[in-house]
């Protein structure tokens, strides 16, 4: 009885915590690499987890999506390794073509071909290729149901993506734009609600 | 415990011939004059139902190369109503159904291989179990000699197993058994510390007439499956990292396909043969497969340009070592290779990079990265993703050549001198 009760202890409480430890040890890892291959990156997985949280608890998704939501963020990059260096590094994305741009979202497809790979992360896999499908270079239209994680992920992408190219009042216009027809307007409008609480918190924190 | 597949040859024509041989001597001396008793009393029936249960969904601990089993317990309830031949025969059918309906269909054929290899080691352990059992029996004249007897009997039967599997699996894997041992201990301790105490409870219940009431025993040991899988997926999770950092490399840059590996492999023997420990030389293999991660950051065309480099190029190039110790450095999983990976370019004579350290400032495990590193990087193998745009291949002999030519001042002897061993005893 004692023995039961102790690893149902350990079970449900002590190896839990440390297999979240283990796992955010792990993202910051491929996060380092993928800032390390692209400096122009740097803080970008931070504000999709940040503003992906924010919007998903807005839906009121279960703690397993705002858990997925939060590791495909940080993942999502991983495919970056498939694009070439040069064209980050030396271009940047205010010169791409259009094939450079598609070439750049292809890495989710990249990334996701990796994480199915990996035991543990590969539940990720499907999760990145909804959002390679919601893509402005995406091909084909869209004709499926997306899953709200994914749809989540790829607004907010969009959004802050636009943000570093033009402005934030630019981003919001292409959000707006397509809602309905790309996005699903139930996820754009709770990003639009928790979008200014995260703005001010970044500017205040600027100014600090 | 059962060993999974590791190296075919070796299991077919050492292991699985010695432990038959061993197992049918030992079921021969056991079992001979043993009175086998008819099994369909109801208690023995719900004694075999719950270990059938038991050994349903076994945990695999496919690195370690190990089944847990966690029948036992109930199959000690065995031995103490049906006697020893009941106990030996249904722990073997049980290990035959158990992989059988694991391995159907397309798997059978694995499935058979594996009962080759696992029914012996059953029989083994069985009749330790036996032989143990019977003897605290005699020897003893405690009115609960039966708890002795229990905790005896599960103890010789767990120990036996695992040893016997650790046996296979250094045989399979040229390693010594205390190093197996090593990599595997904390679980076996644990699991065969619960076993014995759901053992003492199945037995106190059979004594005491209330068998009915063993079912409530699968609790604890559903709870130690549950517990076994779920430090199975963090001592995975090192692991699986390390393959998503190699896959993130391989992608931007393909020759690195085998190369890693490879490393690896050959870093963790020579630091074997130069005497670090188990442990140490475990991580050893862990850095070597992740030395080259900083060239994430590293532009592919300066990497795979086969004109010489320009100094600008070079001083890029060279970065790849800090880089791939940043990478690592936030990790508390892999803080102590990261030295060992950032100095992996670092000389005896005090030029490499990216500190310049003199030769005793340079780990031992750094040193023998390098080596093998370059090595490989010479050497290589056919496969055509893995040559060097840069260079033609050379053969084996013209690459320990060339460490000989460079030991003292790009390359430490005695590493240079151990790395030789290991390639020249291998082929």
């Amino acid at each position: 009885m004692i023995s039961t009760l102790a690893m149902l202890f350990i079970a449900k409480i002590q190896l839990p915590k440390r297999k979240i430890a283990q796992e955010n040890d792990s993202l910051g890892i491929f996060s380092r690499a993928i800032e390390l291959r692209y400096p122009g990156q740097r803080g970008l997985s931070d504000r999709v987890v940040e503003l992906g949280l924010a919007t998903a608890s807005e839906l009121k998704l279960d703690s397993i999506d705002l858990r997925n939501i939060e590791t495909a963020a940080l993942v999502r990059d991983i495919g970056l390794c498939a694009v070439p260096w040069a064209m980050v590094n030396y271009k940047g994305k205010q010169n791409w073509t259009t094939a450079e741009f598609a070439t750049y979202d292809q890495r989710l497809l990249a990334g996701a071909a990796m994480l199915e790979k990996i035991p543990t992360l590969k539940h990720l896999a499907p999760i990145l290729r909804a959002v390679y499908e919601i893509c402005p270079s995406a091909p084909a239209p869209i004709t499926k149901r997306i899953p709200v994680s994914s749809m989540v992920l790829g607004v907010v992408e969009r959004y802050l993506i636009t943000e570093r190219l033009a402005d934030a009042s630019q981003a919001k216009e292409v959000l707006a734009k397509e809602s309905g027809i790309r996005y699903d307007p139930k996820v754009v409008e709770a990003f639009f609600r928790v979008l200014p609480v995260h703005s001010v918190k970044e500017k205040v924190e600027a100014i600090v | 415990m059962k060993p999974k597949q590791l190296n075919r040859r070796r299991q077919r024509y050492i292991s699985i011939p010695l432990l038959w041989g061993v197992a049918l001597i030992l079921c021969i001396s056991t079992l001979w004059g043993q009175k086998f008793l008819p099994m369909v009393t109801l208690d023995a029936l719900i004694i075999l139902a719950l270990a059938i249960i038991s050994e349903l969904r076994p945990v695999h601990f496919e690195r370690d190369g190990f089944h847990l089993i966690l029948s036992m317990p109930f199959l000690i309830g065995l031995l103490v109503i049906g006697g020893p031949i009941a106990f030996v025969v249904a722990e073997a059918s049980i290990c035959i159904t158990a992989i059988l309906m694991q391995y159907s269909g397309q798997k059978r054929k694995m499935g058979l291989r594996l009962i080759t290899l696992n029914l012996p080691i059953s029989l083994i352990s069985s009749c330790f179990a036996v032989m143990s059992y019977s003897l605290v029996q005699r020897i003893s004249n405690s009115p609960r000699e039966w708890v002795f007897a229990t905790v005896i009997a599960v103890a010789v039967y767990e120990f036996t197993n695992c040893f016997s599997v650790l046996l296979v699996n250094s045989i399979s894997r040229k390693s010594s058994v205390s190093g197996e041992f090593i990599r595997s201990y904390k679980t076996i301790l644990a699991g065969v510390i619960v076993l014995i105490f759901v053992a003492l409870a199945t037995a106190s219940l059979i004594h005491e007439k209330r068998v009915v009431l063993l079912p409530v025993l699968l609790a604890p040991i559903l709870m130690l499956r549950k517990l076994a899988k779920e430090q199975m997926a963090i001592d995975n999770a090192g692991y699986e990292t390390m393959v998503t950092l190699t896959l993130m490399l391989q992608r931007a840059h393909p020759y690195s396909h085998g190369h890693l590996g490879r490393v690896g492999l050959i870093a963790e023997e020579v630091g074997q043969r130069l005497g670090i420990s188990h442990r140490r030389s475990r991580l050893l293999r862990e850095a070597a497969v992740l030395h080259d991660i900083g060239k994430i950051a590293i532009d592919e065309k300066i990497l795979d340009k086969p004109a010489k480099l320009t100094d600008e190029e070079y001083e890029h190039v060279k970065l790849h070592a800090s880089y791939g110790a940043e990478i690592l450095q936030g990790s508390k999983r892999f803080k102590e290779i990261v030295p060992w990976i950032r100095f992996h370019h670092e000389r005896p004579d005090g030029r490499g990079y990216p500190s310049q350290l003199s030769d005793i400032e340079i780990p031992l495990e750094s040193k023998i990265i390098s080596v093998a590193d370059a090595f490989d990087a010479m050497v290589g193998t056919e496969h055509e993703e893995s040559q060097r745009s840069y260079r033609v291949p050379k053969t084996i002999d013209e690459g320990l050549a060339e460490l000989e030519r460079c030991s003292g001042t790009q390359f430490d002897p005695s590493v240079v001198a151990a790395f030789k061993e290991v390639i020249l005893s291998a082929r």
